[in-house]
């Protein structure tokens, strides 16, 4: 595996760390919406689980918190959720990048999953999920 | 969408040198032929759809994304689509070509536009399926 592609994999795991941390605590925080935040935390969970099989070397480290702002109300939490939910397609587009052939898939695969999860949270359809708007 | 149509550009002259430098790649001195027939294809499959979509009076959300799809890229070599049938199932045959389509490509600049275009033609499947 390619230092590049190593990287950008160790990127997305700390992501899905972050989401395994966000979920739970939005759903506390806003209870309308804990039963969507546990199978969100369920999923990121299962994706921290995959690239842990996948890094050489996992260099993240899991925070006690994160920076989410306040999360006050479903709209709130439903805001936050989304915006995880791009910086984890951006993330899973940079694994594409720095790979090459079918080693892409799990890339792809996973950026279809992140936009898919960020239509869950009130999204609307966007042309190119992963890019820069 | 600057960063999209500057990619979408990029396909279309194969300009990548100084991303693909950045990525260490060497650049092609020409784009790769089976690239370009991959981009042609997204091209004509995104127009079928709009076709659907505009018929079967889509989300809005969803026209646009497909026409900024369409729009994105350029009309590299003409192609024909044969997308037919119910909107969220035929975004669902799209995305799924768009996915496979991103593992054969050779330039990574034009993998990532087909891989995005996946996960938003999934978008858009959900979308439509959801009404």
């Amino acid at each position: 595996m390619s230092a590049r592609r190593e990287a950008a994999l160790i990127a997305w795991l700390a992501l899905e760390r972050e989401a395994v941390w966000f979920f739970p605590y939005a759903g506390a925080r806003v209870t309308r919406i804990a039963g969507d935040a546990r199978k969100a935390a369920a999923a990121h969970a299962a994706a921290r689980d995959r690239l842990l099989g996948l890094v050489r070397d996992d260099t993240t480290t899991v925070q006690p918190t994160y920076d989410v702002g306040t999360i006050d109300s479903v709209a709130g939490a439903s805001a936050a959720a989304r915006l995880l939910e791009r910086r984890v397609q951006a993330a899973c587009l940079a694994v594409v990048a720095a790979s090459s052939g079918a080693s892409r898939e799990v890339g792809v695969t996973g950026l279809q999953v992140a936009a898919l999860a960020e239509l869950g949270w009130s999204g609307r359809a966007r042309a190119f999920p992963g890019m820069a708007d | 969408m600057a960063a999209t149509a500057g990619i979408a550009g990029a396909v279309a002259t194969h300009r990548l040198d100084d991303g693909l430098r950045r990525l260490g790649v060497e650049p092609r001195p020409e784009s790769d032929p089976g690239d370009r027939r991959l981009v042609a294809r997204a091209r004509a499959d995104a127009q079928a759809l709009i076709t659907l979509a505009t018929e079967a009076e889509a989300p809005r959300d969803v026209i646009t994304a497909l026409n900024q799809q369409r729009d994105a890229l350029p009309t590299t070599l003409p192609d024909a689509s044969g997308v037919t049938g119910e909107l969220a199932a035929a975004c669902r045959t799209v995305a799924t070509a768009r996915a496979a389509d991103s593992l054969a490509a050779v330039s990574s600049d034009v993998a990532q536009v087909l891989a995005s275009m996946a996960a938003g033609l999934a978008q858009c499947a959900d979308r439509v399926a959801d009404r």
